[in-house]
């Protein structure tokens, strides 16, 4: 009773102190979160808004003032034709990387796993464009691709009256002449100039592409096979599955969903980001035939000064970006996360 | 519904050996519970009957004729795992439905979109949908089909796993320790289920376990299993009263059997420390044995008593009865179970004389073999 009259006494002042000390607590709490605050902000919030308010303006860097454009250099990039071709381009390029070097990918992993023997062999073989620096391997592919010196044209011709042209000309088919197929008339005209030829140059690119992803999709679908239970495989035996198709859409490919998802959205991004091949090789030609977003943001960002431009180009691609950030946050992982 | 002959089963995984020319035959409709303590052989012996693992000699018939070389899925044995190995994607319908969707469709039915569109896939899932039915029902898991076995408690997987199991009419069922994932009383309800279950479809059980518990109850013969050896084979009240291997005798039964030393003198009588066990022959003459007695064949009297004297080190106490924990002054630990009464009488560090109940002694040679005992009872 004593101690609870003192206590009624001395709350006013208890109190007072009680309070202080909380709000102390709090704002020690807020201090400890500062330092990693401050660097958001300072390398990812403050850089983003700031591209995001001069893509509204004319801002070159060194200009000491700048005309607010509204929409403007929006209205320019949807509106003029060479960055529809970009949009375009990009687009084309992540369309076609993304299923061939996933799907490709995929195979390499099941077939690795399977085997016994020379196992390492193969991933590192299939990583190596993953790991070498593709300016150096740039090289390489513009020697082999060279239109008449290059490893490829010159394979091509060889296989020109020989077998190899009668089958990859596909005449046997009963459907097919021989004659009008590609190779064929590649044989009686000339071979493509690939990455110098409007028509081939992104197909290219797009190739390079998926030789560069494929090994990187691989490791990440060799791990996620190391992941699947060897029970559910046993499982699947005792209920009658005897083929491999069935074991694979039964167990392998559920099992590998959060995989795919990580996969899909890695490379979509990654492919949206497709800068080194083009620069190497191509420039962004031949008529603006491989002029990809990145690159684009390059050319006019930093070549040509237009940083206000540039920025805006950058934020369509943040855009993109979120968008399958997102998709695969809300939409897809909910689906292949069992539990 | 057949039977399952193991016969002379030898399986090794490079050097180690770790099946020895095991051979028994599982009648029609029998639950048999291989039992042993873990890294014996026995679930690999059971992988083997499943043909997930082939035998290095040896070989399986069921139901008479031989499936060395059928494929498991070509077995049509049913097997549940210890994990319950559920497609964690799929639902509990679904889950159930898989073996009736391999064996009663085809390539193209089962094919995803186009697959509804072949003829006669309406009719076999309709089939299919009230097997289930009548599965889940059974099970009482009707209420659950929609769910993903993610959400589903450990008991609730367990049936699953067993309608998986059930639903296709298997020749027999393999079960590999499918309640250790359990927690202890849903351990015993289980139990109980499965023997039911097995009761009601009449069919093939054998039965996985490291638990001599679960043996016990559930067996209708219990073969013991150890270092790759069958060592018994028999109803669970033969292997423990009358084990034919010290191994055996060690393995069944909680608390574990004592083992004491003992000696048959020139006429076939059988003295433990200086006490001869009153009654109970043998025809090892002059030879040292070991004479082993159940914790209920053994029990404590006051000091000047007839018996060995001993001192006892532990006691506990479990409500109905007591386990005491004694030290022999011959030498060796060993437990004696009383009425918990005794308790009133003898308690921790007190000095009493151990008595052997003679016609409850298992007698065993150095090796470990059974030598069997002649008793004769003076009334």
């Amino acid at each position: 009773m004593t101690a609870q009259a003192v206590t009624i006494v001395q709350t006013p002042k208890q109190g007072a102190s009680l309070l202080t000390a909380r709000s102390r607590t709090r704002w020690v709490s807020y201090l400890f979160c500062l330092p990693a605050v401050a660097l958001m902000f300072i390398i990812f919030l403050v850089p983003i808004s700031v591209a995001g308010i001069l893509s509204f303006t004319d801002y070159s860097l060194g200009n000491e003032s700048f005309t607010w454009l509204g929409w403007k250099n929006y209205e320019v990039i949807f509106g003029r034709s060479s960055y529809q071709k970009m949009l375009w381009a990009t687009t084309a390029y992540v369309l076609v990387v993304v299923p061939v070097s996933i799907g490709l990918g995929l195979g390499t992993a099941l077939l690795i796993n399977s085997l016994t023997r020379f196992s390492d062999f193969y991933k590192a073989v299939y990583f190596l464009p993953v790991m070498a620096s593709f300016l150096a391997m740039a090289l390489v592919w513009d020697l082999a691709l060279h239109p008449t010196v290059g490893v490829v044209n010159q394979t091509l011709a060889r296989g020109c009256g020989t077998w190899i042209e009668s089958f990859f000309g596909f005449g046997w088919l009963p459907w097919v002449d021989g004659a009008q197929s590609w190779y064929s008339t590649s044989c009686a005209d000339e071979f493509p100039l690939w990455i110098g030829d409007r028509d081939y140059a992104l197909p290219t690119i797009c190739f390079i592409g998926i030789w560069q992803a494929l090994g990187f999709n691989m490791v990440l679908y060799l791990a996620g096979l190391t992941g699947v239970p060897r029970e559910l495989y046993h499982a699947a035996a005792i209920d009658g599955v005897t083929s491999g198709w069935d074991r694979f859409r039964l167990v392998t490919w559920p099992m590998l969903g959060p995989t795919t998802v990580f996969v899909v959205t890695i490379t979509a991004i990654r492919s949206f980001q497709v800068f080194d091949t083009v620069e190497a090789l191509t420039q962004g030609g031949p008529a603006k035939a491989t002029y990809v977003m990145m690159y684009a943001i390059f050319e006019k960002a930093i070549r040509q000064n237009l940083v206000g431009f540039g920025s805006a180009i950058t934020i369509v691609f943040l855009v993109f970006v979120l968008v399958i950030t997102y998709t695969q946050r809300y939409l897809v992982e909910k689906r292949v996360h069992y539990s | 519904m057949a039977s399952v002959s193991i016969r002379d089963i030898e399986k090794s995984f490079g050097q180690v050996k770790v099946l020895n020319g095991i051979s028994v035959d599982v009648e029609d409709g029998e639950f048999i519970v291989l039992v042993g303590p873990s890294g014996c052989g026995k679930s690999t012996l059971l992988r083997i009957i499943a043909g997930l693992e082939q035998q290095s000699s040896g070989c399986i018939l069921i139901g008479d004729h031989p499936v060395d070389n059928l494929h498991a899925s070509r077995r049509d044995i049913a097997m549940v795992f210890q994990s319950y190995a559920l497609y964690p994607h799929l639902t509990v319908e679904k889950n159930i439905m898989v073996p009736l969707r391999m064996t009663r469709l085809n390539f193209l039915q089962r094919f995803p979109l186009i697959g509804r569109f072949m003829p006669g896939t309406k009719e076999a899932l309709a089939g299919i949908e009230k097997d289930v039915d009548e599965v889940t029902e059974m099970l009482g898991i009707g209420n659950l089909l929609d769910r993903k076995p993610g959400q589903l408690s450990g008991g609730q997987r367990q049936r699953v796993a067993v309608g998986r199991a059930m639903v296709r009419h298997p020749r027999a069922f393999l079960m590999d320790e499918p309640l250790s994932n359990l927690d202890a009383e849903l351990r015993v309800h289980m139990r109980a289920e499965i023997a039911q279950l097995h009761r009601r479809l009449k069919s093939t059980f054998i039965y996985v376990t490291h638990d001599q518990a679960e043996a016990m109850t559930m067996a209708d013969r219990v073969a013991v299993m150890m270092d790759g050896e069958l060592l018994q084979v028999d109803t669970p009240g033969k292997v423990y009263s009358d084990p034919s291997d010290i191994r055996v005798a060690e393995f069944i039964g909680s608390p574990k059997i004592n083992i004491l030393p003992g000696q048959v003198d020139g006429r076939g009588m059988i003295s433990v420390g200086d006490r001869i066990l009153a009654g109970v022959y043998s025809s090892e003459k002059g030879k040292d044995i070991k004479v082993g007695v159940r914790p209920e064949a053994m029990t404590l009297e006051g000091i000047n008593a007839e018996g060995l004297p001993c001192r006892i080190v532990h006691n506990e106490y479990l409500g109905s009865e007591a386990f005491f924990h004694v030290e022999m002054n011959i030498g060796g630990n060993v437990i004696c179970r009383m009425d918990a009464t005794a308790l009133d009488q003898f308690s921790t560090g007190h000095e009493a004389t151990a008595v052997i109940d003679p016609r409850n002694a298992l007698l065993f040679g150095l090796e470990g073999q059974r030598i069997t005992s002649k008793i004769e009872m003076v009334a």
